[in-house]
């Protein structure tokens, strides 16, 4: 069966495929012409080991990610799951906030998904995966939005780190294309961050994590901006 | 008609410029050099700011053939930048403004993308901002330019001077023009830690990771400096075009506007162009005119020209200067 | 010696009154550094600009003063050379 091209990213193409009668998805990630040839060649197989990577260990963490079929390093190419009956969370949020104009009503909405966002990253944290693209783009909710069945997806940027500096900087890059895509939703953000502490066992932990966001929240109002 | 007169003086660069409606009629400017391997402290180069601001005021009014009473408005960059050199500028900016009965309209200096946006037609372009200080992808949204992605660390500008010290090349005209010069001379490419972090990017670990390993690589012949600058460059480089793509895939953004001073390292220009070809879908096209990408007058006098359009003037007791600012704390009142 | 309070006063006349003021409202603008603690006050009367400085030490003080010398110097010369012919 002839795959069919679904779109186009801005590092992979996506096409969707039937893979011995399952629904599936291949990510194929391609040349950039503008790096040097080595750093290319680099970046773009680490990036697939990290994304097989991390997605299976997210699976043995309990954290729903798309199964992976099967790898093809010749064309950097990963057949997965097709997650089929899914929205992001980045849309879900939109239409929430189409549909109920009135914000804090709204956001009374969202917030039940806000928690299992929070709950679902500091699993992923507890286990040192440090998902280094995280946005409301890479969440799908799978199936009735109120099952909330959340799935992550594209760990391309993911790497495996103990240190509170990784998992903070990761909550960084969430809090900072959180807000960004979704104006006024800075209550939502204090939902997932609450939602990850009371998930974490480990109070202290939480804490040091929690030190590291606020100084890289510091370092970028305090950067003096010379020239 | 409108005639606007912009100074600059944030960091080691003074320039005063003249616009009128959009066109920029004289922008001279004058950089303070410092000898190889030493960065600019704020105390000196303030010190050259005020050596050279009446001249290059001169300068400008004879250049684009104004007199001070033509002159509708007096811009001044108010910040983020280094303190001294700030106020030393706009002590200049003040004291005409008082003298030649002129309103005068504080500045931003993130905000002259507006003067990028007016010298390429480009319509909505996402703005990567790079210079000594600053890196930032930003694009507009809802009255207010908003930073989407930026280093967590140092600036990119900082990070190329920093090994320029390293190296200790020359600062004439800039640390980071004399690692491009010798980066083309360079081949042999060193993988270096390569930082993007969803649409930040970070440079400090790269940054030490070259500081410690540059100087064996060199003693043991394995890279030459030339290899260094090339591979510290197409790293950094490469960077920031990932995540201004990102950044550009995220806003549906279709242009791209490269602003700041290390935009004028030249290597920028045919990497964009390259990453649009070959890309297929992402249309990006990249209009750049070299001489606006640095910290120049013309720049302030654009964006300050703008703003005094839409009625926005500072009251004298409030032209004071800022050294910490961001770029999403200003709204942006005279776009639609 | 730390209680103690430094000060010193500077008169400087300008050739007109309208110079006076104009240099009064480009200098007066920019504040002291808040971790300095050295007070600075500026009037002006007629063609005379009065100011007033108080630091807790005389090095501060110093700095203080040398820093407003660097920059009344500038708008001295500014106004000489782009003021009207008087």
């Amino acid at each position: 069966m002839d795959s069919v091209l679904l779109k186009q990213g801005a590092e992979a193409k996506l096409y969707s495929y039937d893979f011995y009668g399952r629904p599936c998805i291949i990510k194929e990630r391609f040349k950039k012409s503008y790096r040097h040839p080595t750093l290319d060649v680099s970046l773009t197989s680490q990036r697939l080991k990290a994304e097989v990577r991390a997605n299976l260990r997210c699976r043995m963490a309990g954290i729903l990610t798309p199964t992976i079929f099967m790898v093809n390093f010749d064309n950097s190419s990963i057949y997965m799951q097709e997650i089929q009956d899914a929205i992001t969370v980045r849309e879900y949020i939109a239409t929430i906030q189409e549909q109920h104009k009135d914000r804090a009503h709204a956001n009374d909405l969202i917030s039940p998904v806000a928690e299992v966002i929070g709950k679902t990253l500091s699993k992923m944290h507890a286990n040192n995966i440090i998902h280094g693209d995280l946005t409301t783009s890479n969440m799908l909710l799978q199936g009735d939005p109120h099952d909330l069945k959340l799935v992550l997806i594209d760990f391309g940027l993911s790497s495996f780190e103990a240190s509170a500096e990784d998992k903070g900087v990761d909550l960084y890059v969430l809090e900072r294309a959180f807000l960004s895509s979704h104006p006024n939703t800075q209550e939502l953000f204090d939902i997932i961050l609450n939602s990850y502490q009371t998930t974490m066992k480990d109070k202290s932990a939480w804490k040091e994590v929690i030190a590291k966001l606020d100084e890289v929240r510091l370092r970028g109002r305090k950067r003096t901006m010379v020239g | 008609m409108v005639i606007a007169i912009g100074f600059e003086g944030s960091a080691n660069k003074l320039g005063i410029g003249i616009v009128k409606d959009g066109v920029v009629l004289s922008n001279p400017r004058h950089t303070y050099i410092t000898p190889p391997g030493q960065g600019f402290l704020p105390k000196d180069t303030a010190k050259h700011h005020r050596e050279h601001a009446l001249d290059i005021l001169q300068q400008a009014l004879e250049e684009a053939n104004v007199k001070p009473e033509q002159i509708d408005v007096v811009c001044y960059t108010k910040g983020p930048g280094m303190g001294a050199p700030l106020v030393s500028t706009a002590l200049v900016a003040r004291t005409v403004a008082q003298l030649w009965n002129k309103p005068i309209v504080a500045v931003n200096h993130c905000i002259d993308i507006e003067m990028g946006r007016l010298i390429t037609g480009a319509q909505n372009p996402t703005v990567l901002y790079v210079s000594g200080g600053n890196t930032q992808v930003i694009a507009y949204s809802e009255r207010c330019y908003r930073i989407f992605g930026e280093t967590i660390d140092i600036a990119v500008g900082n990070c190329l001077d920093r090994f320029a010290r390293v190296l200790k090349l020359s600062n004439d005209p800039s640390p980071g023009y004399n690692i491009e010069q010798l980066a083309k001379r360079g081949s042999k490419f060193l993988e270096m830690p390569y930082a993007v972090k969803g649409m930040d990017v970070s440079f400090s670990g790269l940054l030490s990771y070259i500081e410690e390993k540059a100087p064996s690589l060199i003693a043991s012949n394995e890279y030459t400096p030339e290899d260094l600058c090339f591979s510290l460059q197409e790293t950094v480089f490469a960077m920031l075009i990932e995540i201004t793509e990102r950044a550009m895939a995220h806003c549906n953004s279709e242009e791209v506007l490269i602003v700041g001073g290390v935009g004028c390292e030249y290597r920028f220009i045919p990497l964009l162009v390259i990453s649009t070809s070959a890309n297929g879908v992402l249309m990006f096209y990249c209009l750049l005119y070299i001489r606006f990408c640095i910290d120049n007058g013309a720049m302030i006098a654009q964006a300050g020209w703008e703003m005094y359009r839409s009625g926005a003037v500072t009251p004298l007791e409030e032209t004071s200067c800022t050294q910490r600012y961001r770029t999403d704390e200003v709204e942006v009142t005279w776009r639609n | 010696m730390s209680a103690s309070i430094i000060t010193a006063n500077l008169e400087i006349p300008f050739p007109t009154d309208r110079e006076a003021e104009i240099a009064h409202g480009s200098l007066s603008v920019d504040k002291e550094p808040k971790r300095g603690g050295v007070k600075k006050t500026m009037t002006v009367h007629n063609n005379i600009m009065h100011i007033h400085f108080a630091a807790p030490e005389a090095r501060l003080l110093r700095v203080s003063i040398n820093s407003f010398f660097d920059h009344l110097k500038l708008v001295v010369e500014t106004l000489e050379r782009f003021g009207q012919p008087r």
